[in-house]
């Protein structure tokens, strides 16, 4: 039999209008049965009947739906009510045969569903706790950035204070009282300076705050001679290292711009004392 | 069609019914009657006795969907021509004759009145330009086997055509309507 033949014969056609009698239509089923194009070909047949009926469609009086479901026994056999329909319950459950499978069916909707979702909401706290973790590992940098600031802070001024105070325990170590000048005469400063190290400090400062743009600067004057031994840290600090002198006769303080001058202002001159 | 098998594939609602699931019922009424009541009001062409066909069909659905086999075909062309034959059954029976005037009903069929508009009362726009392309033969040959219950061989007879042309000019309007889908 030639599959095309027997497709373009309209048999089939005929088949699905059921315009064959008995002996054609189970004649039909049998090579459908075994032949995969035929019943293929019916299939695409039925389908195009229907989308033609469906054209005809019309909506029934809403009564009569009422009407075909009461003339259905509410209960067949065994079953319950309860049992009813699956659709009620949304899971394909069906009374009678076939329980086991309905069961393991069932079953296993529920443990995706539950398994689905018990994954969703342990990613959900896998991601909160990453993203807590990334918090807390900033802040443990910050806080250990801080730390060691704060470390180098404190040991660099220990020994700075150390140092400090082996110089004024120091024989060498001259202790000289700058005065105020003119213009402050309140003005006060001490410097310490070592003739053998050569190393000046500067300690308890009392001088007018210095205007913005201005800073103090300590010179060492030598045979008149004026030395920059740098510039006072605006910050207020209990006592500061200067740069070293070996050969002063006294020292002075002037109110430069930031960053101090090559030259002494001696019109700004605050503090002054000798040796 | 497309709402049913949305929600629930036609094997699953087969095996219910088959289990005489009466939501699955139900769910049959809502998702099938419109076409099926379509295809019976198209029949008998009166409201009263389609309403009443329609329920005889629904019922011989419960009842006899043991005999329908997945095997030889879709679940919708068994209800449809259980439906069909029951309403050209009505067509021919004492009822409607004594309530229609039959005569009327052949003549409409007659070689005169073959062409495209009058039998044809499309329910939906559009519908009517889209079977246009079916040609008038075809369309009414469809009309009248399907709708009007004639036979193959009435059809031939009545019309003085070969069976064979019939059996060839119904597929070539079925693949003319395969083409629209």
């Amino acid at each position: 039999m030639n599959i095309e033949e027997y497709i373009s014969s309209g048999k089939l056609e005929l088949y699905v209008l059921d315009q064959l009698t008995a002996e054609e239509k189970a004649e039909v089923e049998n090579i459908a049965r075994t032949n995969p194009a035929i019943k293929k070909e019916i299939d695409l047949i039925e389908r195009s009947l229907e989308f033609y009926a469906n054209r005809f469609s019309k909506n029934p009086p809403a009564h009569i739906k009422q009407k075909v479901l009461s003339q259905i026994p509410n209960s067949v056999g065994s079953q319950d009510d309860k049992k009813s329909s699956f659709l009620d319950e949304q899971q394909l459950y069906v009374p009678g045969k076939k329980r086991f499978t309905n069961y393991l069916v069932a079953a296993s909707w529920f443990l995706l569903i539950f398994f689905a979702g018990t994954t969703m909401y342990f990613w959900s706290m896998w991601r909160k706790a990453e993203q807590r973790l990334v918090i807390a590992q900033a802040e443990m940098a910050e806080y250990s950035s801080n730390y060691n600031n704060v470390k180098d802070q404190l040991e660099g001024k220990v020994s700075h204070l150390q140092n400090y105070i082996a110089l004024l325990n120091d024989n060498f170590t001259e202790s000289i009282t700058l005065s105020g000048s003119k213009l402050a005469s309140e003005a006060r400063a001490k410097v310490f300076w070592n003739r053998r190290s050569s190393r000046v400090y500067i300690a308890q400062i009392n001088l007018p705050p210095a205007p913005n743009g201005k800073q103090y600067q300590l010179w060492g004057l030598n045979k008149g001679k004026p030395v920059d031994l740098g510039v006072l840290s605006k910050v207020e600090v209990d006592v500061q290292r200067m740069k070293d002198i070996s050969l002063v006769d006294s020292f002075a303080i002037t109110l430069e711009k930031e960053g101090g001058s090559t030259n002494p202002t001696l019109d700004a001159l605050y503090v002054i004392g000798e040796i | 069609m497309e709402a049913a098998s949305n929600v629930i594939s036609e094997k699953d609602l087969v095996f219910l019914l088959k289990s005489k699931d009466r939501k699955a019922f139900e769910y049959l009424y809502d998702n099938y009657s419109s076409t099926i009541f379509g295809i019976i009001f198209k029949i008998l062409k009166a409201e009263d006795i389609a309403e009443e066909v329609l329920q005889d069909s629904f019922l011989r659905f419960w009842n006899k969907i043991d005999d329908y086999n997945a095997e030889k075909g879709r679940l919708f062309t068994w209800m449809l021509n259980i439906a069909r034959n029951l309403s050209i059954d009505k067509l021919r029976s004492g009822d409607y004759k004594s309530m229609t005037r039959s005569e009327d009903v052949f003549k409409d069929n007659s070689p005169a009145s073959m062409k495209i508009s009058d039998n044809f009362k499309p329910d939906h726009i559009g519908v009517k330009d889209m079977l246009q392309i079916l040609n008038a033969d075809q369309k009414n040959l469809l009309e009248l086997m399907y709708f009007e219950g004639y036979s193959q061989s009435e059809i031939s007879k009545e019309f003085n055509i070969p069976l064979g042309t019939v059996k060839t000019r119904v597929r070539a309007a079925m693949m003319v309507l395969r083409k629209l889908f």
